[in-house]
């Protein structure tokens, strides 16, 4: 387990050392900008996914943050 | 709320034009807009538009089999769900949003897992009547934004019949690298206050509290220009009643259950999330990937990996999305869950809670939204419906489970939304 968590910390520090020298300038950020490219493309359904995550799975919720419920059923 | 500042099919085709220079402070703005942290993905400046949503959703569990079940009702739950939100500008530097959550809630709930008498294989006790809840939570958010940074604070209240959570927190951005890398962080905490339906009955606590506090840090880097990063660490602290008022476990030392003890978990746990996610936009065929990764360990013992996908297929200049979604879930055991116990543990701890158990998941299903600009007075539109379907199975975990829990869930999720800017 913590081995597979090492391989993919060192393949994560591989992109991003390699993506460090890259400086995409504004002017090219078009694609980066589209709606289809966001992090979270609707709040409201991550919110309501991310509580029955957290009612019916042991894991902490993706964003970890601190929020209601019971979640007991 | 998605906050995006550029019509980006106007943006296009104006760029098409040969007036890129015109729109660069927008689409810069709004690049970095989607470069927030996993808890707030919002843009670089506040809203500019007064926005308002509102979505239905219904989520419904299969029912439990008779061969899986000894006691009770097999229908399980169903949660009908409604959400609002309105957000608007403050100031030229500031927004502020509200979101209201109700949830109708219905159905009979795992109660304890026992041998079956003609074989020992555990089944699952249900409740014997039908519970019925309500919840409501709303939650106020604002964000102040500095020039190369963001700050933002939120406040919230969750209640149900039996269970009250006030819940709020801090967070912020700071972007750097020319813009190229984002900076986040977060810090939160949850006050939790439950009080059992029939509390003080049959060893039933009649309250108690647990309390959690949350913090994450990460940063998102641009790879390409089609191609964004980001990684961030979530810790969560809690503390208090951590178990389930209830559930019960059985002693079962000959395939019997002789005695039942009431859901006993530690009183402190910490748990930590690491969650990387890609962003990757294929411009010949219109289309994006999603790719999420999230590693979760606790000190209760149990490990976590999830993969997520989803591709975004824009059809008729994005006017239309097609997105299909696959997620896989896999989970170790807490260290003190079993089934059922041979005998009472040394250190008193009891659970047969299905969370708690080894077992893994598939979510599939698929959204199809429609975005509107500049339709009815001016106004942007999106409507979405999203379904999904969970089957969750111990056979399905990355490590082989030693017996599968009886009360592990399906379920089919459909999701439905409009958003308006005026």
């Amino acid at each position: 387990m913590i081995r597979r968590a090492l391989i993919l910390a060192a393949l994560l520090g591989f992109a991003l050392s390699s993506a460090g020298c890259v400086a995409v300038k504004p002017w090219d950020k078009d694609l980066l900008a589209r709606p289809d490219m966001a992090w979270d493309d609707d709040p409201r359904l991550a919110t309501i996914k991310g509580h029955i995550r957290f009612s019916k799975e042991g894991s902490l919720s993706a964003g970890g943050g601190a929020s209601g419920g019971c979640g007991c059923n | 709320m998605k906050i995006v500042r550029v019509n980006n099919r106007k943006a296009r085709r104006r760029a098409g034009r040969g007036r890129r220079r015109t729109i660069l402070a927008s689409l810069s703005s709004a690049a970095l807009a989607l470069l927030g942290t996993t808890t707030d993905s919002r843009a670089d400046g506040p809203v500019e538009k007064i926005e308002a949503a509102y979505a239905f959703s219904f989520y419904s569990e299969d029912s439990i089999k008779e061969s899986n079940t000894s006691l009770g009702d097999t229908s399980r739950y169903e949660i009908e769900t409604q959400q609002v939100t309105v957000a608007g500008p403050l100031t030229d530097r500031s927004d502020v949003a509200f979101d209201f959550i109700y949830e109708s809630m219905s159905g009979a709930t795992p109660w304890f897992v026992e041998p079956d008498p003609s074989g020992g294989q555990p089944v699952q006790a249900m409740s014997g009547a039908t519970v019925t809840e309500k919840r409501y939570d709303g939650a106020l958010r604002g964000n102040y934004y500095f020039d190369n940074a963001r700050a933002g604070a939120h406040f919230g209240v969750s209640g149900e019949n039996d269970y009250l959570a006030i819940y709020s927190g801090v967070n912020g951005e700071y972007h750097l690298n020319e813009k190229n890398t984002t900076l986040s962080g977060g810090l939160s905490f949850s006050i939790d206050e439950i009080k059992p339906t029939e509390g003080g009955t049959d060893g039933r606590i009649k309250s108690d509290e647990k309390q959690s506090v949350s913090l994450n840090g990460g940063f998102s880097q641009i790879l390409d220009r089609s191609t964004t990063l980001q990684t961030s660490i979530s810790y969560k602290h809690s503390t208090g009643f951590l178990s389930d008022p209830y559930k019960k476990a059985c002693i079962a030392p000959n395939a019997t259950c002789t005695d039942l003890l009431v859901d006993n978990r530690p009183d402190t746990r910490n748990q930590v999330a690491w969650l990387t996610q890609v962003r990757k936009h294929f411009e010949f065929i219109d289309a994006s990937l999603h790719a999420n990764y999230r590693f979760h360990y606790d000190d209760w013992k149990l490990t976590s990996h999830t993969f997520e996908v989803e591709w975004f297929q824009n059809f008729f200049d994005d006017l239309v999305q097609v997105v299909p979604t696959l997620r896989y879930y896999s989970q170790s055991q807490a260290y003190f869950y079993e089934p059922f116990y041979l005998s009472e543990r040394s250190d008193g701890l009891a659970s047969s809670d299905y969370r708690l158990s080894p077992y893994g998941s598939f979510s599939f299903g698929a959204k199809v939204q429609m975005r509107m600009e500049d339709w009815l007075g001016s106004s942007d539109w999106r409507l979405a419906i999203n379904y999904e379907r969970h089957l969750a199975d111990a056979d399905f975990a990355l490590s082989k489970a030693k017996v599968k829990n009886p009360g592990l869930v399906n379920f089919h999720f459909v999701y439905v939304t409009a958003d308006i800017k005026f």
